[in-house]
């Protein structure tokens, strides 16, 4: 579209910005892929044990608020697709993303912690000398920074 | 200004979450970047817990103009862009200090305490602001100018208190018309609704956004209803400050009963009037 007229970006009954402290995501004013993955880690958080169909435990407070956590180290990256958010088997939460040729899994273990494993396919496929592994600390936010940023630019 | 004789009513279980007062000023020309922790030596003692953040730009309401207020944004080495959080303990009370800007906020907490009273908010600002001004007298960097205040209350509505779709907002916002679902379009996946009124007597301006929302500490869906009322009290002085965060939070607590419905009064277990 190529047209001059002045417009004003902002709804005419938006107070931003805001001094707002309680912490909330959005619909109009998040990335996306942050509304589906919070929506889907609210209903993860809702499953029960035996949600798998065996004897799964339900998933655990500590991997609940984790995932939160994460989301929210991240929450500003809003060019992310959509990414893959699931329980895990055991009381975790896992969070897939795949962008061009990498994929990034973030493993939320029941305890907590948080686990990480990036892999680059190559012309033939997934290598196990291209996958990289390791735990994410959630008290250095420039960890969970670094994985989006392989996973965005490859670097 | 004349006092109001209007009796805020009281709820059982308010919708209100968060409050924020602040008071908005000419850049201080002398603050530098450590006059942030002496400032919070003065306060250290009730506020222990510290965050930083981006500066807010300033947003200066113009009653004349249709359009949205300009947002203006000052960022030099000498008045540095920052905005540095003291806050309480349990996590409830909150001091925002920038060069242009003291905020208060009240927000709920680590334990679910009951919302305070306005006039028991009212009495820490004016304490804590009282404060803030002795504070950048003993340092010379005052006087301030005070641009305009601002108060905002934050309330949120949960999915399966009052509504469960967005075809239910009728029963929720009295200036709303819930749609039959005989009409063309379906049940809408999700509703913004924003309105802007002026306040009267020229004293500012009220928002009132209700906006889809996720809250991330539990991940509810809610409706985040915010009233934010603005306007510039007829001087610095602290009495005519309260004067105006007096007149606007009634107006604000007038402009919520008005925009939400009986229905949901009765949910939040208004008492009527005391």
């Amino acid at each position: 579209m190529s047209h001059f007229a002045q417009i004003h970006p902002r709804s005419v009954s938006q107070p931003l910005p805001s001094a707002q402290w309680s912490k909330v995501t959005t619909l109009s004013g998040s990335p996306a892929w942050l509304v589906d993955a919070r929506r889907s880690i609210s209903r993860i958080a809702e499953l029960r044990q035996g949600w798998d169909g065996e004897t799964s435990p339900a998933p655990q407070r500590q991997a609940i608020d984790s995932a939160n956590r994460l989301l929210e180290q991240i929450e500003r990256y809003w060019e992310l697709p959509v990414p893959c958010v699931g329980p895990a088997i055991g009381g975790g939460v896992g969070i897939e993303w795949r962008f061009e040729t990498r994929n990034l899994d973030l493993e939320v273990l029941p305890d907590g912690s948080v686990e990480y494993l990036k892999a680059d396919q190559g012309p033939a496929g997934f290598d196990v000398n291209n996958m990289e592994d390791g735990p994410v600390s959630l008290d250095n936010p420039k960890e969970a920074h670094a994985l989006i940023r392989w996973l965005m630019q490859g670097i | 200004m004349a006092k109001s004789d209007w009796i805020h009513p009281e709820f059982e279980r308010p919708p209100i979450v968060e409050s924020a007062f602040a008071i908005d000023f000419a850049p201080l020309p002398g603050w530098q970047i450590p006059f942030f922790g002496l400032y919070w030596e003065t306060i250290r003692d009730r506020y222990p817990k510290l965050d930083t953040h981006p500066a807010i730009p300033s947003q200066i309401e113009d009653l004349d103009e249709q359009v949205p207020p300009k947002v203006f944004s000052f960022g030099t080495l000498s008045a540095p862009s920052l905005r540095c959080w003291f806050y309480n303990e349990s996590e409830t009370q909150l001091i925002q200090i920038q060069n242009d800007r003291f905020i208060f906020n009240w927000k709920r907490g680590l334990s679910d305490e009951p919302y305070p009273h306005y006039r028991s908010i009212r009495a820490t600002i004016r304490e804590e602001w009282s404060g803030f001004l002795d504070f950048l007298a003993r340092n010379g960097l005052g006087p301030i100018q005070v641009r305009q205040c601002e108060i905002t209350y934050i309330n949120h509505i949960e999915k399966g208190s009052g509504w469960r779709d967005y075809s239910a907002l009728g029963d929720v916002f009295s200036q709303w018309t819930s749609q039959p679902t005989s009409r063309f379009l379906p049940i809408p996946e999700d509703v913004e609704i924003g309105a802007r009124y002026l306040m009267p007597e020229r004293r500012g301006r009220l928002y009132i956004r209700a906006q889809p929302a996720i809250r991330n500490a539990d991940l509810k869906e809610i409706i985040q209803l915010t009233l934010v009322a603005r306007g510039r009290p007829n001087s610095s002085n602290t009495d005519s400050i309260f004067d105006w965060l007096d007149s606007g939070q009634e107006y604000i607590a007038r402009g919520f009963l008005d925009f939400t419905s009986d229905r949901m009064h009765a949910l939040w277990g208004m008492k009527g009037t005391t």
